[in-house]
């Protein structure tokens, strides 16, 4: 009964996590909106790292508030062996973080 | 209380290779039962130490200590400024042979495209018992399949245990960031001779409000749930010892300069053992300096 209980509080949780979060994007919608398309008509190379940088670092932590270019290369290579980045996605994500 | 120090030590060597290394300083205060004195004891633990070598973007060969990679929770969040929730999910410990390996590991990009990557991490370790780097002999590996458009990733993964009675361990992950809010859910299924067991996490960071930089965009609710199996009564496996289930409520509170707050509470309910409540408070601190000079480059 109690599994049961924490399964059906766990799942609500969950479903109402998701619901905030995407009814705050609906009142968003025009900024995202924005930056996406900015995006995808200019995609310099810092900002495809940048998209990379979210997609696959971004998974587990949030960027570094400042790093040196000394610093990320040696964040970058550490980053390529923890989230198997290829050679393309390791140089652009350097580009990044470290103009 | 237990104040921490995790130093993680990077050094790329060339363009293929590099040594990297934590450690978990730990000073741990206790009370000696209810009203008693307050004892404090140190613990070292060196959590990985490795040589990396890039062969391509398909394969890296990997030398030494390492994190056992098994499911996401003991190679991706268990350092202490990514956890959400300070105290480990009770499956956390399955698969893992005590977190750490010794000895060979491979892994890599098998494929990747815009629309999918497949990714693989394969791993024999020999038995140590030299102070410091013990580890079990075992093999295994995991298999993950990340989705980029909507930042999903699946993962499976397996180890053989091959010292003392041998066993399996198999588990499954999950990982989801939509790109429209800043929620990010994540999941583990687990078992082995133990029993079985799972976690799933969900994290909202209020960034959408007033912008990640305000007051109320600073905070991140969490929840967690969890709950394992007990099948066989196993000495010394790291779980629960009868059927346990745990809901846990978190808040995280980001700070600027990489610092964090964090507090949770969770009940734990134990089968035929007593009911406890579990309090966390935590604040960690991130930074990071250049060990000795270099090439600015």
């Amino acid at each position: 009964m109690k599994t049961r209980w924490f399964t059906i509080a766990a799942g609500g949780c969950t479903l109402l996590f998701c619901t905030l979060a995407l009814a705050q994007d609906k009142q968003n919608k025009p900024q995202t909106a924005q930056s996406a398309s900015l995006h995808e008509t200019a995609p310099s190379e810092s900002a495809r790292g940048e998209k990379l940088f979210r997609t696959n670092c971004g998974r587990c932590h949030n960027p570094p508030e400042s790093i040196s270019p000394r610093e990320a290369r040696a964040v970058v290579r550490h980053m390529r062996v923890r989230a198997t980045l290829t050679d393309e996605d390791e140089r652009l994500i350097l580009k990044f973080l470290a103009p | 209380m237990q104040p921490v120090l995790a130093p993680v030590l990077s050094v790329p060597l060339g363009d293929r290779w590099l040594i990297e290394s934590r450690a978990d300083l730990r000073e741990v205060y206790f009370q000696n039962g209810p009203g008693g004195s307050y004892s404090n004891e140190g613990f070292a633990t060196l959590e990985y130490l490795q040589l990396d070598y890039n062969a391509n973007s398909h394969l890296t060969i990997t030398a030494g200590r390492f994190l056992t990679p098994f499911n996401i929770y003991n190679e991706r969040i268990t350092p202490i400024w990514i956890s959400k929730l300070q105290d480990a999910p009770y499956v956390a410990s399955i698969g893992t042979g005590q977190g750490y390996s010794d000895g060979l590991m491979l892994r890599g990009n098998v494929v990747s495209t815009n629309d999918f990557a497949i990714n693989y991490e394969g791993y024999f370790s020999v038995a140590s018992t030299i102070n410091k780097l013990t580890s079990q002999r075992g093999t295994g590996g995991r298999v993950s399949v990340f989705i980029p458009h909507t930042r999903l990733e699946l993962g499976t993964s397996y180890r053989r245990t091959l010292e003392g009675t041998r066993f399996n361990s198999e588990g499954a992950d999950l990982t989801w960031e939509p790109y429209q809010a800043p929620i990010q859910i994540r999941g583990e299924w687990a078992r082995s001779q133990s029993g079985f067991g799972y976690w799933i996490q969900a994290s909202y960071r209020l960034s959408q409000i007033k912008g990640d930089s305000s007051l109320i965009g600073r905070l991140e609710p969490v929840f967690r749930m969890q709950q394992f199996f007990r099948s066989e009564a196993v000495p010394n496996d790291g779980l629960p010892t009868t059927n346990a289930q745990q809901p846990t409520f978190g808040l995280n509170y980001y700070l600027p300069h990489e610092v964090r707050l964090n507090a949770s509470y969770g009940r734990q309910l134990m089968a035929n053992a007593t009911n406890t409540n579990v309090w966390d408070f935590g604040i960690t601190y991130r930074f990071l300096f250049p060990a000795w000079p270099g090439a600015s480059r």
